[in-house]
Parts: structure tokens; C-alpha cells; sequence
């Protein structure tokens, strides 16, 4: 049974966005910035659908994606292999991620842009720690 | 450069270690609990006041004291105007009493509207990314339509934030809410925490609110009955003085048709007088000169029957003097009874106060008598007035003053004085006075202390109907031995 540890939920408080890739039914790859990944439990993740965009048509299509989060401190990344498993309209899961959502939206303005459609959760197939992409800034450093 | 940092692990696995490590933990966690449990306890007890303000400081100091929640703010839901009100913040620069958040509207606003628990651990950061791709959206000239930034009262930078509504028997209460500016700082067992004391607060906040609200309701109240019962008093206030408005108003009609019927006698007798006055006088003067030619005829034809008979004849002019002197009395009388009906005037003219009073005392001259009467007359000029009102307003106060004296003995003073405005008479007694209790009512029409049958009380009611159509007024002062009654009159024309 794969779990995910608790050293990975820093890397989820969106400090640094992750990077979902995404494939085609047609083997087109696609990938985008998205600004959190949220821990549902150790085996699950959930990423929000606000727009239909080509994310969503692709994960609709081919259920496998990979995401890239990064430690915020240390700068350590791992990538999550997923497997999109159910979407939700409702529930506790929604409900968090849409208040949040709407929090922000309605602080910035953007209330009519930013509308959660539903929570996409995706089942954690693999954890790989990918070590560091980039060096922390010296101490002391801008 | 990869590998697995995935688990997988069973109880069976575990080590001595393990489980010793397992232990600890779980006695360090009971350890907590009961802490956490006691602490409530303390909370709770403090919690149940009716004192809002108290409630709130309570709630926020040991949010602080005890669980390290620095910067905490409870807001009070008005769902009537649709917003949050911030009643209380500990740990704020500026502590933003007052400041509102529109329900629905940020991140206290949403879980006022959703009523539901809030936590987030990357507040700024989610703004930031918000902040940029409307920076953007409007740049691309596409933000239309783009609802305004709001700037909430709290921490300019929080990063990590529990906000749960204070919800009792499905109203609203408000809103609390801890900050912090570092990221992801408050857990699942803080929001439990926070969520007990909350819903302890929530209680405790409504039931403060009631109490409160309650109390300016009894205040209101209090405030309503206060003036409903002044009203009370002013209505019966007027109630009282139209009804004796009233009763002066009649007593001033039965007086005037009485001093009309007294008029008409008055005049009837002073007519029917008049004649045989006439004839006595004219009868007098030539009997006088027929009696003083007898007296020369006698003294010229017989010097010694004139002798003889003169002192009969000295008799006779003695008393033709006695009968001239009554004659004139009496054409005294009638003049004066004539002038102080005012038969033969106009309603209004402009007469002297001074002939008044002094008809006034000619026409009470056998019951003033025994008493003495004082008269200190000022430099008063004629006054336009109701000559006939006027003296019925000198003879019942002079009345009065009379009744007040013993049978014979005591004095009745008349003053009048003039300024630039007005006239005042005042006519003051030393007899028996006014008790002070009945000072009151003395101008109440039926108000009388002379006992039944023999005062109807209207005599000074009258005078004061009579004086105020004057544009003037009376007043009465008890003095040490007697009473004093001042009557001001406007010079002038008077009010009608």
C-alpha cells in the first residue's frame, strides 16, 4: 500500500505551484501550473476544476497524471503519480476547497471568475523524491 | 537520484522500541487532553456572565494565555444589514472596533454565510496568486465586470487563519477568528480546540446579546412610560385648566348678567329718584327764600311777633339746612351708583383708575364702615378699559378685603403705582388672611371659604376673567397679618 508521509505537506501549502502533467487519449502531453494540491488523506490528493480547460478534457479521457510539488523550504520536490478516481460536487472535501475558493475570490475581486465546479481526486499511485531542481538562496540572500 | 519514500507498514512489524515510542506518545497526548480539558473547564466557567464586553475579553485573553492564539477577533453578525461587526480583537495594532465585513466576503464573511468551519494555512500566498491573474485580466483589458479588492480587518498578512461561526439554535451570532502571518500553523487538534470554546462562546455571546438586548428594551420602556406618564400629566394638566377656563368663562357670564340686572336696577332707581329729587331740591331752595321773606315781613311789620316767634324760625331754616344737606346726600348717592354701573357710557373708554376706586368705596361705604380706609394714590394716567368691569373687579376684592376685617376695626390700603408698561393696584388688608393650603384655589370659579350660602365663589374667578380680558392679571400674597392683592392693568388699549 503506497502512503504519503507527512514531510510531503509542506510541499502542498502552495508556496511554490505545482506542475500537473497531463496526456491525451491520443498521447498529446500537456502541462500547466496549478497553485495547490490539496492532501485528502495519505493515498488521495484533489486538484480544483474551475474551467474546462485541456487539463480536465485530458483527465477525463486518460485518468493518468503526474505532478511535480516542491518543498518550500528546502526546496526538495518529489512527483506524485496519479490516477484521477471521482469528482465531487458536495461534501466536506468540496466544501472546504470551494469556501476557500470563494475567500479569496470575493477578497480580490474575482468572485465571478474564480467558481468551483467540482473538487477532482486523484488516487496516489507512486511518491518519487526527485531531490532538488534548484539551490536554496545563500543565507542572508534576496 | 530517485527513490521511494513511500511506506508500508503493518502493527506486526513493530519493534519493542516502537511500541515503548508508541506509548509515550500516546501517555504525552493524554497528558495534553486533560490539560486542554481542564483549561475549557476554566474558560467555560468564565464564559457564564451576562456581561458582553467581559465575554468577549474572556475569550480572547485565554485564546492568548493559554492556547498562544495571538491575534484573535470576534465579529458579531447584524444579518438584518448583512454584515459582520467587529466587537472585539486582541493582539492588533489596530484593533478595528467596528469595522465591518460584508457577510459572504472573505474568509470570515464566507464562513458566516456557509456556516461552516474555516482553515487555511497559505492565506497571503492564494491572495498573492488572485492578486496576479487579476493584475493580469485587467492589463488584457478584459476586467470588466470585476468586483472591487476588499481589505479585511485583521492581519494585512495572514497566512494561516480558523475562523468558525458562533452559531445558537440556528441564528447567527457572529464570527471567530485566529490569525497568524506564518504559514500552516494551526492543526486539526487547534481547530477542535478553538471549536469547543467557540461553541461554549457562541452560547455565552448569545445570551449576553439577549440579556443586553433586553435591558435597552426595559430602558426603552422605562423611557416611554416616563414620558406617557409626563404627557399624562400635561393632558391633565389642560384637562384642569380648560375646565377651569371654563367655569371662569360661565362664572363671568352669570356675574355680567347679574351686574346687567343690577345695572337695570340701578338705573330704574336712579330715574325714578331723580324727580322727586328734583322736586325736593327745588321745593328746599324756594321754601328757604319763601321762609326768609316771612322772616323779613315779620321783622319789618312786627319787630315784637318776629321777636317772639324768631327762634321758631331758626328752627325751621336748622332744618330746611338738615333737609337740604340729606337731599344732596341722597343725589350723591345716585350719581355714584350711576357712575359705577356706567350706565350712561360706552363699553370701552378711557377713564381713571382712581375715579373707579373711589366710586368703588362710595358705593361700599356703609359696609366699610368701622374700618379705615387708607388711600395712597401715585401718578397714575387714565387707562382704556371696561369702566363697569373694572370697578366690579375693585368691589369684590375690596369686598373681600372688608369681609376679612373684625366687624369694626382693621384697615383696608389702596396703592397705585404706574411704570412705563402697566398700572398696579394693590389693595391689601390686615385681617385674617389666606391659609395657605386654599392660596391655590382662590381663583378656581366655586372656590369660596365663607361657607355654604353665603359666598357662591365667584367673585375672584370673575375678576381674574375680567383681568385677563384686560390683557392684565391678579395675584394674592399672604402676608405676616393679613393679605395683599395686586392687580396689574396694561396701559393702553388692553387686549379686546
Amino acid at each position: 500500500m503506497t502512503v504519503m508521509t507527512e514531510e510531503l505537506k509542506p510541499a502542498m501549502q502552495g508556496y511554490i505551484p505545482a506542475v500537473l502533467a497531463t496526456c491525451s487519449k491520443d498521447g498529446e502531453p500537456n502541462a500547466t501550473i496549478v497553485s495547490q494540491v490539496v492532501w485528502v488523506d495519505d493515498e488521495h490528493v484533489a486538484l480544483s476544476f474551475q474551467f474546462f480547460n485541456k487539463t480536465i478534457r485530458n483527465v477525463r479521457e486518460n485518468p493518468y497524471a503526474s505532478v511535480l510539488i516542491t518543498h518550500p523550504s528546502t526546496l526538495e520536490c518529489w512527483s506524485l503519480d496519479l490516477r484521477y478516481d471521482h469528482s465531487e460536487t458536495e461534501g466536506p472535501l468540496f466544501d472546504a476547497m470551494d469556501m476557500q475558493l470563494q475567500a479569496i475570490a470575493s477578497m480580490t475581486g474575482m468572485a465571478d471568475v474564480f467558481k468551483l465546479k467540482a473538487s477532482d481526486v486523484y488516487f496516489v499511485e507512486a511518491v518519487t523524491h526527485r531531490g532538488r531542481y534548484f539551490e536554496p538562496l545563500p543565507e542572508g540572500g534576496s | 537520484m530517485t527513490e521511494p519514500v513511500a511506506q508500508e507498514t503493518t502493527e506486526a512489524d513493530e519493534t519493542g522500541a516502537q511500541v515503548e515510542a508508541r506509548l509515550e506518545k500516546l501517555e504525552r497526548d493524554l497528558s495534553r487532553k486533560t490539560r486542554e480539558v481542564r483549561i475549557i473547564q476554566a474558560i467555560a466557567s468564565e464564559l457564564n456572565a451576562l456581561d458582553l464586553d467581559a465575554i468577549l475579553e474572556a475569550i480572547l485573553r485565554s485564546m492568548d494565555e493559554v492556547f498562544g492564539f495571538r491575534h484573535a477577533m470576534v465579529l458579531l453578525a447584524d444579518e438584518e444589514a448583512g454584515v459582520l461587526r467587529v466587537a472585539a480583537s486582541h493582539g492588533y495594532s489596530e484593533p478595528g472596533i467596528g469595522a465591518t465585513v460584508r457577510i459572504g466576503q472573505g474568509v470570515v464573511g464566507v464562513v458566516a454565510s456557509r456556516r461552516k468551519l474555516m482553515r487555511v494555512g497559505n492565506l497571503a500566498i492564494q491572495v498573492g496568486y488572485a492578486s496576479a491573474v487579476r493584475a493580469r485580466t485587467v492589463a488584457s483589458n478584459q476586467g470588466d465586470g470585476l468586483g472591487d479588492v476588499v481589505r479585511m480587518p485583521g492581519l494585512p498578512n495572514a497566512q494561516s487563519q480558523v475562523a468558525i461561526p458562533l452559531v445558537v439554535k440556528d441564528v447567527l451570532v457572529g464570527v471567530f477568528s485566529v490569525e497568524s502571518e506564518r504559514a500552516s500553523v494551526f492543526d486539526e487538534r487547534d481547530e477542535q480546540l478553538i471549536g469547543i470554546i467557540a461553541s461554549q462562546a457562541a452560547s455565552a455571546i448569545h445570551n449576553a446579546r439577549l440579556y443586553r438586548s433586553a435591558e435597552e428594551r426595559r430602558r426603552a420602556l422605562d423611557v416611554a412610560n416616563e414620558q406617557l406618564r409626563s404627557l399624562n400629566e400635561t393632558l391633565e394638566d389642560k384637562v384642569h385648566e380648560r375646565t377651569l377656563e371654563l367655569a371662569r368663562t360661565q362664572a363671568r357670564l352669570v356675574q355680567s348678567e347679574k351686574m346687567a340686572s343690577l345695572a337695570g336696577l340701578v338705573a330704574g332707581i336712579a330715574h325714578e329718584m331723580n324727580t322727586p329729587l328734583g322736586a325736593m331740591t327745588s321745593t328746599q331752595v324756594t321754601l328757604k327764600r319763601a321762609l326768609a321773606r316771612l322772616d323779613d315781613l315779620l321783622r319789618e311789620e312786627s319787630p315784637e311777633i318776629h321777636a317772639r316767634h324768631s327762634p321758631l324760625v331758626a328752627r325751621v331754616t336748622a332744618g330746611m339746612d338738615v333737609l337740604t344737606y340729606a337731599t344732596e346726600r341722597v343725589a350723591d348717592i345716585v350719581r355714584r351708583l350711576r357712575s359705577f354701573a356706567r350706565l350712561d357710557e360706552a363699553q370701552r373708554k378711557i377713564v381713571s383708575v382712581h375715579e373707579g376706586l373711589d366710586d368703588t368705596l362710595g358705593v361700599l361705604a356703609r359696609q366699610l364702615e368701622g374700618a379705615t380706609i387708607v388711600r395712597s394714590y401715585g401718578d397714575v394716567p387714565p387707562i382704556a378699559c371696561s369702566p363697569a368691569s373694572l370697578n366690579q373687579v375693585f368691589l369684590n376684592v375690596i369686598q373681600n378685603a372688608r369681609e376679612a376685617l373684625p366687624p369694626s376695626g382693621g384697615t383696608i390700603t389702596v396703592t397705585t403705582s404706574a411704570d412705563e408698561q402697566r398700572v398696579l393696584v394693590v389693595i391689601e388688608d390686615d385681617g385674617r388672611g389666606i391659609a395657605p393650603e386654599d392660596l391655590p384655589r382662590v381663583f378656581d370659579p366655586g372656590f369660596t371659604t365663607k361657607g355654604v350660602g353665603v359666598g357662591a365663589g365667584l367673585g375672584l374667578a370673575t375678576c381674574y376673567a375680567i383681568l385677563r380680558d384686560h390683557g392684565g392679571d391678579i395675584t394674592l400674597e399672604p402676608l405676616a397679618r393679613g393679605t395683599r392683592a395686586l392687580i396689574h392693568l396694561p396701559l393702553g388699549t388692553g387686549s379686546t
